[in-house]
């Protein structure tokens, strides 16, 4: 052990009254080592004087011979009434430390589930291009009993597929965020206008616009060991292949890369 | 040095100051029962007080407010238990809830009488040299964060144990060493250089202590 570090040990030692016979070592550095004395005996002088110095702070003094009627009139006042300022401001540290306290907690589960955002378009969703999950996306609409907006669909129920297969097919949260439309805007009578013009191949753009521009932004959750990578083609390819083809082996190169 | 020969301002420790049956007569809406109760705490509470404010008067509404909370919430203290923890707790809190509302920290006049008044029987040399250290001192108490004050009260003034000044001030054994630590590490940074090392006297002890 270096001198420093004794030292140090024999104070913390000193200090608190945790001298014994593990300290011996220590007690023998200090027969030769003339700096540790002397640390050690500053130490003890300061704690000396700040005994001194507190004591002499109450030194004598006692509550006045008063004080006991001084109790007894105070008990006679009115009992405080907590302030409003403090309330709310106890109330706004109380709010405060709870959001954060969920903010923490959801981030450390997309960490710990090792899940990543990414916005998805319900086009690519439904037509398998994009994430290489295939995920219900539909987004929730206000037939389904909740806003469109800060939906969860898998958790929302509102996906058509059963659960067992979402979980085969998907391992993917979506989260259905749309676009939010404002209020008033015929929204669902746009949609449903445009849907059967969207698979009639003759339907001209203009029918169209409407569409895309209310077109729900889909956000899923997906596991980062799940990105989607494309191949040179430009087809998306999961990482997450099918278990009856032949792995690659590590050393071979991946002619993929990650999405942006 | 174990904690049982430390010098103590406080007359009884926490664990041997038992409130008896004051806390259930007190919860029985006895009056004389509370009486008893604050003659038998008033002093630490009071010694506290005044410690942290250093200011008699202060110190003594802090000492009345502190019972006379302490009878209005009488239905939720626990008669098995020392009170004297939770006493003390409540009037750190209401000590230092009323020096932060100072604006600034006014030498009391107290101090300052004692101050001018020197003791003769002294020789005049050392008198300046432990005024002067204790002064340094009393500022660096004062400057020290409120958490460290209140160990150092505590633990050096009342000379409760590691483990009641932990509870008092609602933290664990290790905490407290710290705050003892750093308290002891920044009054010694307030001294003079050349008041850092008076070694006289370390050594005969310690070859004492050795043996």
């Amino acid at each position: 052990m270096t001198c420093r570090r004794i030292c140090r040990e024999l104070l913390w030692q000193a200090r608190f009254g945790e001298l014994g016979p593990g300290s011996a070592p220590h007690l023998e550095h200090l027969t030769d080592c003339r700096a540790c004395r002397d640390e050690l005996g500053f130490d003890r002088a300061l704690v000396r004087q700040l005994r001194t110095a507190l004591a002499a702070r109450v030194e004598g003094a006692s509550p006045s011979p008063q004080a006991w009627e001084g109790v007894l009139a105070r008990m006679a006042g009115p009992e405080p009434r907590p302030s409003r300022l403090r309330a709310w401001s106890t109330m706004l540290v109380a709010r405060l430390r709870f959001g954060s306290a969920m903010a923490g907690a959801t981030l450390a589960i997309v960490l710990a589930l090792n899940v990543e955002v990414v916005p998805v378009r319900p086009s690519d969703a439904s037509s398998g291009v994009g994430p290489a999950t295939t995920a219900p996306s539909r987004p929730l609409t206000l037939a389904d009993g909740f806003p469109q907006a800060a939906t969860s669909a898998p958790y929302g129920g509102a996906t058509d597929a059963p659960p067992a297969a979402d979980a085969a097919e998907a391992p993917a949260l979506t989260v259905g965020v749309g676009n939010h439309e404002p209020e008033g805007l015929p929204m669902r009578a746009t949609t449903a206008a445009a849907a059967p013009a969207a698979e009639d191949e003759s339907s001209t753009t203009v029918a169209a616009a409407p569409v895309q521009a209310w077109e729900p932004l889909t956000v899923r959750l997906v596991p980062a060991d799940a990105a989607v990578v494309r191949a040179p083609s430009g087809e998306p390819v999961s990482e997450e292949a099918p278990s009856d083809e032949e792995p690659i082996p590590a050393s071979t190169p991946l002619p993929i890369s990650a999405p942006s | 040095m174990s904690n049982s020969q430390r010098g103590r301002s406080a007359p009884m420790p926490v664990a041997e100051q038992h409130a008896d049956d004051l806390v259930e007569r007190m919860q029985g809406d006895d009056l004389d029962a509370f009486e008893e109760f604050f003659n038998a705490y008033k002093r630490p509470i009071y010694a506290t007080a005044l410690a942290i404010t250093r200011d008699p008067f202060v110190a003594e509404e802090v000492l009345q407010d502190c019972f006379v909370k302490a009878y209005r919430v009488r239905e939720r203290l626990d008669p098995g238990r020392s009170p004297l923890p939770w006493l003390q707790r409540v009037a750190i809190n209401m000590c230092y809830s009323r020096v932060t509302k100072r604006s600034a920290a006014v030498e009391p006049l107290t101090n300052l009488i004692t101050n001018l008044v020197v003791d003769l029987a002294a020789r005049p040399d050392q008198v300046v040299e432990s005024r002067e250290v204790l002064d340094v001192l009393q500022r660096g108490i004062d400057a020290l964060p409120p958490k460290q004050q209140t160990a150092i009260i505590l633990y050096y003034l009342h000379g409760y144990s590691l483990a009641e000044s932990a509870e008092i001030a609602e933290c664990n054994v290790g905490t407290m060493k710290s705050r003892l630590h750093y308290a002891l590490k920044a009054l010694r940074a307030r001294l003079p250089v050349e008041r850092r090392l008076p070694v006289t006297g370390a050594r005969p002890a310690l070859r004492r202590v050795i043996r």
